[in-house]
This record gives C-alpha cells, structure tokens and sequence, in this order.
C-alpha cells in the first residue's frame, strides 16, 4: 500500500495542508523543516488517518475533536481509495462525506493494527538507539539479536527473563524457604503434625472412658468408710451434748411428783382478780355523772313549743313572697304602656289627615284601608310602569336607525363604479417583477462583470511583464511540455552546479585566505626559513659581489653592504638549520596553499565552463521567447507564465460570459417596461415618458389594488343592504309588541286605583297613598300588640297574687284575712322565720339527751365485763370468795414452774439430739461411760484423717482421668488442624500451576528462539551484511558468525580480516548494526507480506554527510519495494537526498509557521 | 406435623481448593461443615419439627477424629432435650466409620440396623420411618427391594442412601430407580448420597436434600436440608432449608473489552459488585474468578497472573471485607488476533508462532520438558494430583496438550509486552 497523497485538513495546527506524494521508481519523499514546523504530527497523522485518530487525540488543540479530519488517496496493487478520517463512529467517509464500511481500509492495510504498523513500518532515532542497546545486551545470544531486530521489539530478553525468574521464585529442584511451593509445603507439615497431634481415636476414649468408671467406683468406697466413721463420732459428741439436758428434765419430773394432785389455774390468775375490783369501782362513778346532766336537758327541751303549721305550709309562704317580688312594679308599668298607646294613634290621625279622610275610631279606620292584595298589585304596576316604556323607545329608535343604513348603503352602492382589470396588465405586472428589482439585479449583474474583471486582471497580473494581446495569446504556438521541462531540469541543475561550485569556490577562497595568514603567522613565529628565502638572500649577497668583482660598484661603497648580506644569509642559513622542523612544516602549509590555490583554478574553470553552458541554455531560450512575443522572459519563470495562461483564459471567458448576462438583463427590462406601459395606458391613461419600470410597476400595482378594492367594497355593501332589510321586518314587529304591552298596563292600573279608593291618580300620588296606607295599618297592628301582650297580662298577674295571699291568710292568719296581699305576704314569712328556729333548738336538745343515755349504758357495760373475766378461775377454784381464790392461786404458781423446768431439759435434749427423740437419747446414752468419750472421739478423728486423704487422692485422680476424657469433647482442633492441612496443599497446587505455565512458557521461548536463529540467520544477515558494510562506509566488510564460541557469537569483519564483537563496536556502529539487521527484517517481510509505507523520523541525527549518503542509500534500495517518507529536520540532507536520488525523490518543505 | 430431611452432613470435612491469603476469613471456613449442621439442629428446634430425618453419611470414611462423633451426640443432645426424636441411616461413608460404631447417641436417635430393613413407628403421629442402614462402604445390592410394604393409613417414609441410576458420577450405592420407589406405595422418600438438591418426583416424593454445606468449588449455589410439611397421610409442602454457612460461587466475568490488567481487575471489580447487590443473604462467599473472552489484555494477564490475583484479592477486601474469599482466579481468555492472525503479519512474531505451533508435536522439547518437570510430580504429595489434574498429564508423559494451550497466551504476551 502506498499514499498518493495526504491532507491534514484539520488537524493539529494545520489547516488544509495538502502534502502530494507522487509514485516515482524510488518512492521516497522527504518530508523536512525545522523544528515545530510539525513533523512528528505528520508522523501521527499518517497513524491517525490509517487506524483511526486516538480517543485522547492531543491534536485538537485548534481543531476540536468533533471537526478534526485527515484525507488521503491511497493506493493497493492496482485499487485507489480517496477517503477521509474524521473523529466520529463511523470514522472514514468518502469525499463526498458518504460513510464508507469501517473495514474499508482492510484491502489496503491487510492485517496489521497500528501498533504492528509502527513497530514494523516506523522508525526514529530512539528506537534506533533503544535497538543498538538492546543487541549490546544480547551480544551472546544471535537468536535474540535476530528475532529483536526482526521483529523492531527490544523485549524479548526482559519477558525471557521474568518467566524465568519467576519460575525460580515459585519451584526448583533445591529447596529453598525463599519459594512458594516450599513454603507451603512447609505450612504442610506443621498442620500435618496439628492433626496428628488433636486427632483422637475411637479407642483412646473408650480407654479413657474406662479408666474414669474404675477410679470412681474406689472413690465411692472410700467414701462409705469416710461416712460410717462420721457418724459414729457424731453419735459420741450428741451423747455428750445432751447430757445436762437430760439430767433436769429427770430432777424436776421428780419434784413434780411429789407435790401432788393440784387445780391448775392460769398463770394471770392473780393479776386478774387484781384488775376486776379495780374495773368495776371507777365504772359506777362515770354512771352517776351521766344520770344528773340528762335530767338538766329534759326540762329545758320540754319548755319549747314549736308552730308545726307555718312550717307545713312553708313552700306555699315562700312562693307568695317570691310572686309579691315580682309584681312590685305592674302597675307603674302598665301606665306607661297606655301613654306609648296615645302616642301611636296620634301618629295615625295625622295619616288619615294626609290622605284627606275624616276622623274616625279605630274599627271605621280599619274597614276604609284597601286590603293589602290591592296595595300590592299597584306597587307591581308601578315597578313595571318604567321598564315598559323603555322597552317602547328602543324599539323604535333601533327600527329607525336600520332604515337610515340602507338609505346610506344604497346610496354608496350607486356611486361606487365597476373598474376591469385586464389579463395582459397583470401579465405584463408579472413579467416585471420576474426580473426583480431593476437597481439591484443591475447593481448584481455589475459586480459579476467587475469581478470577472478583476480576476481576469489578476489572471493577468500572473503573466508578468510578459503580456500580449489576449488573441495573440491564445493563437501562442508555445514549446513542448517535454521541451520545456528539459531545458527547464539542465538549466536548474547547471543553476545548482553553479551554487555547489561558487560555494565550494568561496569556500577555497576563504581557506586560502585563511592559509596564507596562517602561514605568515607560522613564519612570524616560528622564524622559519624556507629553501626559496635562503636561495633567494644567497642570489641577493652573490649579486652584490658580482657588482663589486665587476666593478659596477667600489669595494668601499659596497664592502659594509656585502658583509651585512653575508651575515645575512649565513644568519639565514644557521636559521634554516636550527629551525629544519618548523622549515618543513611551514613548507608543508605552503605547499598546501599551492594546492588549494590550483583548486581554486580549476573550480574557477569549472565555473566558468558551467557559466558559459547556462548562457548557451539561456540564449537558446531567449532565441525561443523572442520568437514567441515575449522576449527576455527567464526559463525558471517560463512553467507558471505558462500555468497561469489556463486561468487567464477562462478569467477572459468569464468576462465574456459576465458582460453578455448584463446587456441581456437590460434588454429584458426594456421589453417589460414596454409592455407594462403599453397595458397600463389602456387602462388607467398614458403616463409620463420618463417613468422608471419600478415606477410603472408600482402604478400599475395600485391599479390594480384600487380595482379590487372596489369590487370588494361593492360586494360587502351588497351583502348589508340584504341584511338590514331582512333584520328591519323584526324591529318592527317588536314596535308593535311594545306599544301593545303598555295598553295592557294602563287597563290594568285603571282597575287598581279604583279598587284602592284612588280612581284615576298618577304613579306618583298613587305610591305616596300606598306608604301612608302602609304606615296606617303598621300602627294599628302596634296598638293591638301593647294593649294585648303587656297590659293585660300584667293585670292578670296582680290578680292572681291577691288571690293566693288570701287563700293562704284564710288557713293560717284568718285575722288578717281583709289587709293587703302585700301586708299577708309579709307577715307569713316572718311567723314561718320563728317557726323555724324554735324547731332547731328542741332538736339539738334531744341529741344531748340522748348521748347521755348512751354513756350510764356503757359504764354498765364495763363492770359487767369485769365480773365476766374473772369468771373462768372462780369456776376452776370452785369459789368466789376472793381470799380463798388468792390461796388457790399461789399453789397452782408453784406447780407450773416445777413442769416448766423438766419441759426445757426434754426440749433441750431433742434440740441437740440430732432430730432423735426423747425415748432414743436416754435409750442411747443407757450403758455410756461419758468420761470415756473424749478418748474414743480421738481414735475415731484420726481414722476419718486418713480416710479423708484417701479420697482427696482419689478425687483427684478422678479429676485428672476425667480432663482427659474432658479433652475428648467434641473440639474441633482436628477439623481446624485439617482445614489449614487442606489450604497448604491449595497453595502448592497454586504455586506448582504458574510454575508449570512460566516453566513451559520460558523454554518454549527459549527453544523458539534458537529455532528462530536457525532458519533466519543464514538470509537475514546475508542481507544485513551488505547494508552494514554500506552504512560502514566499507569500515566493516560483512557480518559473520562465530561458531567456535560457544554460544554462537556474531561479530563484524573488518576489510583486514580482523573480527569485531559486538561489545567492541562504537555505539554508532551498533546502532548502524540494528538498522542494517531492521532494514534487512523488512525488506524480508516485504518479501513476504504486505507493504506498508516505511517512515524513518529523523534517523541520521548524529551521520555526517557520507554516513547520511550511505544510510539514504540504504533506505533508496527500500524506496524499491515499498514507499519511504522521510522526516528530517536537517536542511543540509537536502543534496545529499538530491544526490542519491536525483530528480526522483519528492521532497516536501515545511514552513515553522 | 413436620420434620427436617436431611443427608450427607459430612461433619468436619475441610473446605478444598482455598488457599489462604493474608486477611482471608480463614476460621469462618474451619469449622463450616459443623456450623452448618448446628443450624441445621436449631432449625430443628425453632421450627419444633415433630422428627428429624438423616439419610445417611454423617461421616467422611476416612476421618479418624473421634471428637466429631462427640460433637454429633452433642448436637443430638440439644435435640433430645427438647424431645424432637432423630431416624437416621449410616451411608456408604459411615459404615466402616470408627466413630458409628463406637459412639453411644442419646436415647432419641434411632439409627436403622444394617442387616434387614427396619421400621420405626410414631404411633401418636401415625408415622411409620422404613430403612436400612450400609453395612459395608461399598453396598452395591438394591437395598430398597427389600423394605417392608407400607402401613396402610400410616404416613410411610422411606430413608435410603443410594446413587440411584443414572447418576454416573456416583459409583452405583445400593442402586434402584424413581420407578421402583414410587411403585413401593410410600408417601415420601427421604434419600441421601447425591449432593446436589434435586425433587424426583412429587407424587410420591422423591426428595434429594443435598449436602449441607458446599466444600468445594464443583458444589456452588445454596446448601441445605429440606422442611416437609404432612396433612395426616399426605406431604403439603417440601421447602428447602439452607444452612450453609459458606456459599460457593463461580463468577465468569468477560474481559473481552479489557485491553490490560487494570481494565480486566476493574470489569471483576464490577461483577464482584453486582454479585454482593444480587445476593439478598449476608452470607459469605467462596468465590473462582473465571475469566473470559476474545481479549487484547490476555497476554498480560497471562505474564502478570501474579499481579491480578493480589488486585483481584484487595478489591474483593475493599468492596466486601470478609465477606468474600477469592478462592482462584482463573484465565480461561483467548487472545484477541489468534494464531492465524499472528500468520498473517508476517513478521519476526508470525515466524514465531509458526515454529511454535510445531513445539507441541516436537519430541525432543518434550522431552526436555517432561525431564524438568518430573521432579516436581515425583516429589509432591499424591494429594496435589487431585487439585492440580497437570500433575497427572506430566506423569503420564502427555505434555503436548499442556504446551498447547500456553503457546497463544505466551504470544500474546511477548506481542504485548512489544
């Protein structure tokens, strides 16, 4: 695949850059400028434009993202592509911005992605360098050197190594604490022995079961003996316990006994004869008070007679009193109500005066008032009296109105006439306006001539100073294009020729210059003699004397002269001698001198030569020109003079083409402004000569707005004649229903009034009449309502008082009988006050009375309790003769304590007896000496002693066995043991896994790579060899393997036959080494596989002149097979490119701006 | 009335395949198989289940602990005390167990005898339990021909550990098809063996439980035991009662759009996220990392499997602390340009692969190999062959698929690494 041609459109800092790159037998381009005039973007571009623009593109810097786009054409065995890159999902279109298929490119591209593209098809001087490194890295392993170079990769070697490394780091042979597989192997077998050490058998616990059951059946026997011994020594110490106990219970039964048969009385006997006489004698004092304070209150109580009447009747007494309140003021009130009664029938008097009736009473005055319905039905009347009337005069007034607009509208119509517009005027109108606008088409039509004009200028301009008549241009017989071309590429390389040599002669010029100064400098500081000075004082002194000898000069006048030339040239001659060295070299420089001098001559010849040539080529040219018209025109100008000619042609035709439009535009105006004036005359009369057609346009226009406003204004008064004549029909009928509704009123109103008593009144007096009637009948009715609801009932309740009070006199105060209501009232309420208040004071006297009863009844009460207490010992003593029951008493006393005494001795002994009764501790103590016991308990401690030890060693060995059966309880130690077991060996497995993947993987790579070497080494390096030597610039003959050293060794032979390992290569030639063994890599992939364009960016940044040539000459061989683009930011490569390629190479130059 | 199936509790059995790392939740996997049963018997006990159920294999046969037979009666103890009475069979890998026959169990477990079948009645229930224990680990008879025909109007459960037919991954224990139980006319078959949950048929039920607790990564998904409901003679309901305490999971994530090793450890980023949002329990997981795909990021995923597994391991910390045990990550990618595709470049790399798609077939390579790798396989435990199947393909001499499946990942690398 190749670029025709490649446009950074948008794209970095360039707009519209078109770069061509046209196929040539050694496709290279070189594309330079100086730096930042954007040569890695073009780099970038290319990767861009064939693999799409990256995501995070940093060329969007003027350009946005969205708007960046690259273009090409590029070319495939024979198949074209013109397409562009833009930054969107469908990223290629075609150029006419149509989406083409996103594997569009695939044909051209094969398979390679972009980073197969660059590493392969890309080149730079890092990469150089990184390469040379590389094989110095490798320099004992030629696989690798190869298959790096090859494949322009420098990782071979550090992925090699990892999966090596980590290999090792993972397992090897020797176990080491360092690796994973050991280290879990070591987890392992401590978890291992975890599990061994918590793993318990089914038969351990059954021994440990076993041993457990044996040890507490000795245990329970030991404690049987323990407790037999126990509780003999506990029977000894209650014997003794007891002891004392039993001896008083057995010394006071005996007492007892000999006291006898006795009546036992209570304990308290004595004390409560004692308390009974006390008792009885305060009582019958207390009885005696009592009696005397109720006899004082009888006869005061017996003195008070209460008037049970009053208070019988005493609710029939209060209400009277409560009714005397309420009517104290009735009759004042009722006075007052019959004044407000005056009043209202003066107000109606003055009514009836008004109304111009007669006095009269109230019962005549209520008969003459109209009933209300009449009074009603007037006011109705009266209300709608108004709205009837103005019914009527709108009614008429809209009737009138309506046939005043037809008048009006008829009369419009009349004088409103019909004007015709005719087809050919809006024909003519049309046409008119089709040509727009006559100022500005003419003003447009104006600028095309002039632009026209000014290109053709231009056009012109592009012609030089050398212009003729355009149809003596046209009729031009010029040159050949391959004529041209010829004397065009002789005389640019004689023009060339003649910089390199005028450089080269300038350059000679200089360096003389700067010899002989040098030379004059040596000489003045070296006093170096040369064999031409010597020579040259020794002819001088010779001379002299010759003169002297001949006698053309006297010894005296020439003896001091010749002895100081003697000196002279023997001073010259020991100079000469002692500064031979210094003689020589200054001899070299000035034999130096010569050769540059006679280089210069020849160069100067050469110039000359090349100066006479370009004036035969230039005086054949203008020999060429002059006939052609245009004499002195210079070759080098000749191409564009020629280009531009095209452009001055079809600028002249444009002109043509521009000029005719303007003259038919205006013959199109003159017939339609014609036309117009012709149509518009016909119909609105002639109009003035001068008229402009935009002028008649818009006459005519008005015309014809005119016309039809007429038609439109005769057609709307048309359509409201027939409306108002159609609406005036219902106007008048509602007239008529108007005037009819207000006959019907009065009918009704003449009826009315005559019922009311008013026959014949107007509205005004008529409602004046009907308020006095209102304001009548209202007092009236107010009359009625005080005389009824206040005075009457007012009276009714004075009466009913008078009667109640002499209903109550006549039960209770029958003398008062005939007195005022008032005066009965309140007298009964004070005979009712005394009432009461005697019955009270008899009541509180009966209370006392009756406490006082209460109290000699309680006293009573107290001595008859006394007696009853002492009741019980009266009747065990069988007597109540207090002395003989006091004796009785003090026997019975005795006897109790006696039996007290034996009881606690028995209660005693059962207390301390161990829960044994009275029967079996004296049974047990029977036959035991207790002098004794001490000694016995001794001998029975000491056995207890040692049983005790038994079991406690025996307990403990229970303890022990039973922590052992214990450990066996079901812990998980051996689950856990097993569970760490398990996750060991997963990390074995782990580690053992990726050991055996790098393992494989690094040998694989390894064995690859020997193989590699094997089939590439003997093609690849024959290749390699010659581009090396080239590169070398023959320093090194060809590359050769060492197969003695073991491994394998590639080294450089030098012309001489002396080898060159690697490590004894400058760093320049091993990275001229990698570009030989790249270079060749590629030319053998071309070989093979699908061409791409080759880009080296910048590679000879450190060659001088000749190692550029020979690296150029070594990329032209490429430039066979595949395109090459260039990059260089050294403007000096430009004739060595020129060299190499001569006029084949397309050379690009970019500006920094 | 109900009660809990039951079967292959495999008590302190270890969890394989885990490689601990540093903050892994190590003492959550220890005791697992245990926990899982402990639940299982508190289930039990919060549900007031009328029985319990064990269709055998308590025990792995060659466990030699005694404890975990005491920590079993224990378990039944807690049973007992709250008087849920426990029908168990011992399976093929409790019959030759130390433990089964030493181990007294507490007086409400009823284990069938090995030497005829044997029926346990619940006459307050109606229940009537039929079932025969493994004499021998390897009873291969059909033990289910000879179980007693049912009590008419009792509820008749059949207890049975078997391999069925027609699981081929099972070696044939007391072999006996789905035909022949439902012909035997009980209403449930409560089988054990197989380890994964599977409901036979419903009519009458023929119910695997599956093992309580996964151990390794070929038993993913939820484990437990089954809750059977019964109305008199007939089953209601049977729901699946998990008591795991760890899960297993395989989480395939495709890395095909990665193009490195941080892109790839991002994408699992997203599918372990995702993976903890879908889980509606809290319980943790024991998860593989498979990944897969046609993807750019292969060959440095195969140089850097170190590297991804530790970015694997501190991402699954950082986004579920303990609750996730990154039990492996592995490549189970392809590179995206396959070998063709390598051809086709016509390179340095083209010719590389050429002379490598020989190596597989290369005698004297794998020799060498085989030569090399033969002291690891000599010297490393038998148990290792059985995590890490290359070891037996290495002993066996056949490396040349091994050599195979590295060469597109080593290509990539060094294509990559370029």
């Amino acid at each position: 695949m190749r670029i025709d041609n490649l446009e950074l459109a948008r794209y970095g800092k360039f707009t519209a850059l078109p770069i061509a790159m046209p196929q040539a037998k050694r496709d290279f381009h070189l594309i330079v400028g100086p730096n930042e005039a954007g040569k890695s973007t073009i780099r970038d571009a290319i990767l861009d434009l064939l693999f799409g623009i990256e995501t995070r593109s940093s060329y969007d810097f003027l350009h946005p993202k969205a708007e960046m786009c690259l273009g090409a054409k590029i070319s495939h065995a024979g198949s074209t592509l013109e397409f562009q890159r833009v930054k969107k999902a469908r990223s290629l279109i075609d150029p006419k911005g149509a989406p083409l298929a996103d594997n569009a490119l695939a044909a051209f591209l094969g398979t390679a992605d972009r980073a197969f593209f660059d590493q392969m098809f890309g080149l730079d001087h890092d990469r150089l360098v990184t390469g040379g490194n590389e094989i110095l890295k490798a320099s004992n392993d030629i696989g690798r050197i190869l298959f790096q170079s090859a494949a322009g990769i420098g990782s071979l070697g550090t992925v090699r190594d990892a999966l090596e490394a980590e290999a090792d780091s993972l397992w090897a042979r020797r176990k080491s604490g360092d690796r994973a597989y050991y280290i879990a192997a070591e987890e392992l077998a401590t978890a291992e022995a975890a599990l061994k050490r918590a793993t318990v058998k089914a038969k351990d616990w059954t021994e440990a079961r076993d041993k457990v059951q044996a040890i507490e059946q000795s245990l329970a026997e030991v404690k049987t003996k323990f407790e037999a011994l126990e509780r003999e020594r506990m029977r000894l110490e209650r014997i003794r316990r007891v002891a004392p106990s039993l001896r008083a219970y057995t010394d006071n039964s005996q007492q007892l006994a000999t006291i006898g048969e006795v009546a036992v009385l209570p304990a308290n006997a004595a004390k409560l004869l004692g308390d009974t006489e006390s008792d009885v004698a305060v009582a019958k004092a207390q009885q005696d008070i009592s009696r005397k304070l109720a006899h004082e209150a009888r006869a005061k109580r017996n003195a008070i007679k209460v008037n049970v009447d009053v208070i019988r009747d005493a609710d029939a007494i209060e209400s009277l009193a409560e009714r005397r309140q309420q009517t104290t003021f009735h009759e004042r009130d009722i006075s007052k109500r019959e004044l407000e009664i005056d009043g209202l029938w003066k107000g109606i008097q003055a009514a009836i005066r008004q109304l111009g009736w007669a006095p009269s009473d109230e019962e005549t005055l209520e008969a003459k008032l109209p009933p209300l319905p009449i009074r009603r039905a007037i006011a109705g009347l009266i209300k709608q009296h108004g709205g009837l009337e103005r019914t009527l005069v709108a009614a008429t007034e809209a009737e009138s109105t309506k046939r005043r607009d037809i008048v009006d509208n008829e009369s419009e119509l009349e004088r409103n006439s019909i004007v015709a517009v005719s087809p050919e005027l809006r024909a003519s109108i049309d046409a008119a306006l089709r040509l727009g606008d006559h100022p500005t088409a003419t003003t447009r039509e104006r600028n095309k001539v002039a632009k026209a004009q000014r290109e053709f200028r231009t056009a012109e301009a592009a012609l030089g100073e050398w212009r003729l008549d355009l149809a003596d241009l046209r009729r031009l017989a010029l040159p050949p294009a391959d004529v041209a071309k010829r004397l065009r590429s002789d005389y640019e390389q004689l023009q060339l020729d003649q910089r390199k040599w005028d450089t080269k002669r300038e350059d000679l010029v200089g360096e003389i210059a700067a010899l002989a100064l040098e030379i004059d400098q040596y000489r003045a500081s070296q006093l170096a003699v040369t064999v031409e000075e010597l020579a040259t004082a020794r002819q001088t002194r010779d001379g002299l004397w010759t003169t002297i000898k001949n006698g053309t000069r006297s010894l005296a006048d020439g003896a001091d002269d010749y002895e100081a030339r003697v000196r002279g040239t023997d001073d010259l001659s020991d100079k000469r001698h002692d500064k031979a060295k210094e003689a020589a070299e200054l001899q070299s420089r000035i034999d130096s001198l010569a050769r540059l001098r006679l280089a210069l001559k020849d160069t100067e010849q050469r110039l000359a030569k090349i100066h006479s040539q370009i004036t035969g080529v230039e005086s054949d040219w203008q020999s060429r020109v002059t006939a052609l018209g245009i004499p002195s025109m210079p070759l080098l100008a000749f191409d564009q003079w020629q280009s531009a000619l095209p452009k001055l042609f079809a600028a002249a035709d444009a002109v043509d083409l521009a000029e005719t439009d303007a003259a038919e535009l205006q013959e199109s105006f003159a017939t339609a402004k014609a036309r117009l004036r012709v149509a518009l005359g016909a119909a609105a009369g002639p109009l003035a000569e001068d008229a402009e057609i935009d002028v008649q346009v818009a006459t005519a226009n008005a015309f014809v707005e005119a016309a039809t406003g007429a038609r439109a204004r005769r057609e709307e008064l048309s359509r409201q004649i027939a409306n108002a004549s159609a609406a005036l029909a219902d106007l008048a009928q509602k007239t008529i229903t108007a005037n009819s509704d207000l006959g019907k009123w009065n009918e009704s109103w003449a009826l009315a009034t005559t019922k009311a008593g008013l026959p014949n009144a107007a509205i005004a007096p008529a409602d004046g009449a009907l308020a006095l009637f209102d304001d009548i009948d209202n007092k009236l009715k107010s009359i009625r309502e005080v005389r009824k609801a206040r005075i009457e009932m007012m009276r009714r309740d004075l009466e009913d008082f008078a009667q109640q009070a002499r209903a109550l006199a006549e039960t209770l105060a029958p003398e008062m009988n005939e007195r005022d209501p008032t005066d009965i009232s309140t007298e009964l309420s004070a005979r009712l006050a005394k009432a009461r208040e005697d019955k009270t004071e008899s009541d509180r006297l009966d209370a006392e009375l009756k406490g006082f009863d209460s109290q000699i009844a309680e006293a009573q009460n107290k001595i008859d309790i006394a007696i009853a207490r002492i009741g019980p010992v009266i009747k065990l003593a069988g007597t109540d003769d207090t002395d003989a029951l006091r004796a009785l008493i003090a026997r019975s006393d005795e006897h109790r304590a006696l039996k007290s005494a034996a009881d606690a001795g028995k209660s005693e002994a059962e207390a301390n007896g161990d829960g044994l009764a009275m029967k079996q501790l004296i049974e047990e103590a029977i036959g035991i000496d207790i002098v004794q016991i001490p000694a016995r308990l001794s001998e029975i401690g000491r056995d207890l002693a040692e049983a005790r030890d038994i079991q406690a060693e025996r307990s403990a060995n229970l303890a022990t066995a039973s922590a052992e059966l214990g450990k066996i309880s079901g812990g998980d130690e051996a689950a856990r043991a097993e569970s760490a077991r398990q996750e060991a060996l997963s990390r074995m497995a782990d580690a053992a896994e990726r050991f055996i993947k790098v393992h494989i993987a690094g040998k694989l790579l390894r064995w690859a790579i020997d193989r590699f070497r094997e089939t590439k080494q003997g093609p690849m390096l024959a290749r390699a060899s010659e581009i090396f030597s080239g590169l070398t610039l023959g320093s090194f003959s060809k590359l050769v393997v060492d197969f003695e050293s073991d491994p394998p060794r590639l080294d450089g032979l030098r012309p001489g036959g002396r080898t060159v390992g690697i490590a004894g290569m400058s760093d320049g030639t091993r990275d001229q080494l990698y570009l030989a063994l790249r270079l060749a890599a590629l030319e053998m992939h071309i070989g093979q596989g699908h061409a791409l364009p080759f880009i080296a960016d910048d590679l000879f940044i450190n060659y001088d002149d000749k190692r550029s040539r020979a690296g150029l000459e070594a990329l032209a061989r490429l430039s066979e097979v595949t395109q090459v683009i260039f990059l260089s930011h050294h403007n000096h490569l430009l004739p060595v490119v020129k060299d190499v390629f001569g006029g084949s190479a397309n050379i690009v130059e970019l500006d920094r701006g | 009335m109900k009660f809990i199936h039951a079967a292959d509790i495999h008590l302190d059995s270890p969890l394989t395949g885990l490689s601990a790392y540093r903050d892994a939740p190590v003492d959550l996997l220890r005791t697992a198989t245990r926990d899982a049963f402990s639940n299982l018997v508190s289930e039990a006990i919060d549900e007031s289940v009328d029985f319990v159920v064990i269709a055998g294999d308590l025990y792995d046969g060659n466990w030699k602990d005694y404890n975990t037979g005491i920590f079993f009666s224990r378990e039944m103890g807690r049973l007992n005390a709250v008087g849920i009475p426990v029908y168990l069979i011992y399976g093929n890998h409790d019959a030759e167990s130390d433990t089964t026959k030493k181990l007294s169990l507490p007086a409400n477990v009823h284990a069938f005898g090995a030497n005829k079948p044997q029926t346990f009645r619940i006459p307050e229930l109606k229940v009537a339990l039929h079932g025969q224990s493994f004499k021998h680990a390897a009873t291969t008879t059909n033990l289910a021909s000879g179980y007693p025909s049912p009590e008419p109007g009792w509820l008749n459960i059949g207890v049975l550990h078997t391999a069925l037919q027609g699981y081929a991954a099972h070696a044939s224990y007391a072999p006996c098809s789905v035909a022949e139980l439902s012909a035997k006319g009980y209403q449930y078959w409560a089988l054990g063996h197989v380890h994964e949950f599977a409901e036979l048929e419903n009519n009458p039920w023929i119910v695997f439980p599956g093992n309580l607790q996964g151990r390794h990564i070929r038993e993913t998904g939820p484990r437990g035991a089954v809750m059977v409901t019964t109305d008199q003679d007939s089953i209601v309901s049977v729901e699946r009662v998990f008591t795991d305490v760890l899960r297993w999971h395989r989480l395939e994530v495709d890395v095909a759009s990665a193009s490195d090793v941080v892109e790839t450890v991002r994408l699992v980023g997203q599918s372990l996220e995702k993976l903890i949002d879908d889980d509606p329990t809290t319980k943790p997981l024991a998860v593989r990392v498979v990944l897969t795909g046609q993807s750019a990021a292969h060959g440095d995923l195969f140089g850097d499997e170190g590297r991804l597994r530790a970015e694997i391991l501190g991402l699954s910390a950082s986004l579920a602390g303990d609750r996730i045990w990154v039990e492996k990550v592995r490549l189970e990618t392809s590179p995206a340009m396959d070998a063709a595709d390598i051809r086709a470049r016509a390179d340095a790399i083209a010719d590389l692969q050429v002379l490598l798609d020989a190596a597989p077939t290369d005698p004297a390579l794998l020799s060498s190999l085989s030569e090399d790798l033969r002291h690891l396989v000599d010297r490393a435990p038998h148990e290792l062959s059985d995590l890490l199947p290359e070891l037996k393909a290495i002993r066996a001499g056949e490396l040349g698929p091994m050599v195979a499946s590295i060469i597109p990942g080593l290509v990539a690398h060094l294509v990559k690494a370029s």
